[in-house]
């Protein structure tokens, strides 16, 4: 078994068997980094495939599943320090939405993507993310929104932001059914995440640029 | 001409009187009192009744198959229908409720529904996740059964209603299909793991299959002129799952369920959100009679209503799709364009329900809902003539 066995099974999606393999790793002794990048490596493929249309959001959401069983095993051996160099992203569904479904797979894609990454929940309120981004000084909120009649809550943010200061120092990017990246931009959002392959990409741009 | 009439006429691709009018939910307090119609009867003012109860589930079971308690909770949202001159109401056969938890409930299937209002004091039901944590949880949970006194007791409540209005309205039953009642009892990512073990998926899948085929055959045997099966098969960026497996475990029932529809001269209309561009042509042929609503907010610019239309329009009954987007936050000049194309395009020759892209929800304004009433006074008469 090698990383590149890692790899290969996160590719093909075994979730049964991916936690025993990354104890295995660990066991001989390989660097806690280096499975992460086989990991991510893997991530990587899945979400060309998925954008091939290869593989559909039930293979998308299981490769995040067996990421979650791969990360039980690695996190305690993962550093603090490389924790925290990592970039910081505030995710999060609308106030008033309860779906968490994309929400929940960007989050998968950007831990693997080397993202540290705040999970507000659902139905989170302006306060609380503006609070969290007063606290954390993470420069991307990204945040979802299924239903129509919970757009204006991306507008509320914004407008909350704007009020504490904050929002010269963070990028607002927003993903969900309703939107598109006009009906972002008029709502106050920097930019839209078409899915969460798409999302990861652009939150990479928005923190690179 | 009555409302079964034209509705009927559409789906046999014939020109009624005018361009039948459907919505799968209109949910939206301000408008209903805009017409006269004062909110809080039926499923809210039920639910609001029972939930503090001691025995509350026992109660509430009781009432969903008492045919009486059901036509009154349909009244006033067909009377609404009636007065906004929609042909179709919809009679709630499956997804009814099981237990009662906090700030909402447990339905049938095993989806955790959440009771919420928005700030007009609109009832918003919404499913907030799966009850089932496992594939042992779900073998565990009463299955819903075809046979159920309530199944039919809805149905000929819907009847009732429609009786009583002089067949203004077309009660339609609803009904579960395969695909959304598979995988939200459990959630996406607990359902995702299941998909992985062919088994344990068909089992589900099959369940499913089995209980709509069934209750299409009742309601067939029971005089149902046409069937809504809801569902959805994809979202905004595609499919839920491949193709093989919906090949697999899905579209095989379709056809059954179709079939035997159409054996009792019965007809289905089939609800699924999502860009389907993958599986479309599969599900034509599986034999649906209509479909709502094609999406028109998906992230595929070649899913297009017209397009579709064009192509399938002399074999299908194309439903929709004013996108809720538009209608909530839109340009009234712009709704009332792309209104006005639905009609001058696909409605000629029948086959065609004006509709919007999903249903009416609280966010929808007045102006822009009278806009498109307005467009489909003016317009939606036979022979249709809208000037571009």
């Amino acid at each position: 078994m090698s990383l590149s066995d890692i790899t290969r099974m996160t590719i093909e999606l075994d979730i049964d068997n991916i936690a025993a393999a990354v104890s295995s790793q660990i066991e001989r002794g390989a660097d806690a980094q280096d499975i992460l990048k086989a990991l991510t490596d893997g991530m990587n493929e899945v979400g060309r495939l998925y954008e091939a249309h290869e593989y559909f959001l039930a293979e998308l959401v299981l490769a995040g599943e067996t990421m979650k069983e791969a990360f039980e095993v690695l996190k305690p051996h993962l550093s603090s320090a490389e924790a925290s160099q990592k970039n910081q992203v505030i995710a999060a569904t609308v106030r008033g939405d309860n779906h968490d479904i994309g929400k929940n797979i960007l989050i998968t894609m950007l831990i693997s993507g080397g993202f540290d990454v705040i999970d507000l929940g659902m139905d989170c309120p302006k306060e609380k993310i503006v609070e969290t981004v007063k606290e954390s000084g993470a420069k991307v909120v990204a945040l979802s929104c299924l239903l129509t009649m919970t757009i204006n809550e991306i507008s509320e943010v914004d407008r909350a932001l704007r009020e504490a200061s904050l929002r010269d120092e963070v990028k607002l990017i927003v993903g969900g059914a309703p939107l598109s990246m006009d009906l972002a931009k008029k709502l106050g959002a920097d930019d839209f995440g078409a899915d969460a392959i798409d999302g990861v990409r652009r939150i990479r741009a928005l923190l690179e640029g | 001409m009555d409302a079964p009439t034209r509705v009927l006429m559409a789906l046999n691709h014939e020109e009624p009187d005018r361009v039948p009018a459907f919505e799968s939910a209109f949910t939206n307090n301000t408008i209903m009192k805009s017409y006269g119609i004062e909110p809080g009867a039926g499923i809210k003012d039920g639910y609001e009744s029972i939930k503090r109860l001691p025995g509350k589930d026992r109660l509430a079971n009781m009432a969903f198959s008492n045919q009486k308690w059901l036509a009154k909770s349909l009244v006033d949202g067909y009377e609404l229908l009636r007065r906004v001159k929609i042909d179709i109401g919809l009679s709630y056969v499956t997804h009814t409720y099981r237990k009662g938890i906090e700030g909402g409930y447990i339905d049938e299937f095993g989806r955790i529904m959440n009771v919420d209002y928005y700030e007009d004091g609109t009832l918003i039901l919404g499913y907030r996740g799966g009850y089932f944590k496992s594939f042992e949880d779900y073998e565990k949970w009463k299955q819903p059964s075809p046979h159920e006194k309530r199944r039919l007791a809805a149905f000929l409540a819907g009847k009732q209603v429609q009786e009583q209005m002089n067949n203004e309205i077309l009660s339609v039953p609803a009904i579960g299909g395969m695909m959304e009642p598979a995988w939200e009892p459990f959630g996406i990512e607990i359902f995702s793991r299941i998909l992985a073990k062919p088994k344990q998926a068909k089992k589900i899948f099959d369940d499913r299959g089995n209980l709509a085929l069934e209750l299409v055959k009742i309601l067939g045997e029971n005089g149902a002129e046409l069937v809504l099966i809801w569902d959805d098969y994809g979202f905004k960026n595609g499919l839920f799952m491949s193709p093989r497996n919906f090949k697999t475990y899905v579209l095989p029932w379709l056809k059954r369920i179709c079939d035997a529809a159409h054996k009792r001269n019965c007809k289905i209309l089939l609800h699924s959100d999502g860009d389907l561009t993958m599986i479309f042509d599969d599900i034509v042929n599986c034999g649906i009679d209509a479909i709502h609503p094609i999406e028109p907010t998906t992230a595929n610019p070649d899913y297009d209503i017209f397009s579709l239309a064009e192509k399938y329009g002399d074999r299908l009954t194309f439903v929709g799709n004013i996108s809720p987007v538009l209608l909530a936050t839109g340009e009234i000049s712009e709704i009332r364009e792309y209104s006005k194309k639905l009609i001058r395009e696909i409605a000629p020759g029948g086959g065609y329900f004006f509709s919007s892209g999903h249903s009416i929800v609280p966010s929808v304004t007045l102006d822009r809902w009278e806009a498109v009433m307005d467009v489909r006074e003016k317009y939606g008469s036979y022979p249709i003539n809208v000037p571009s």
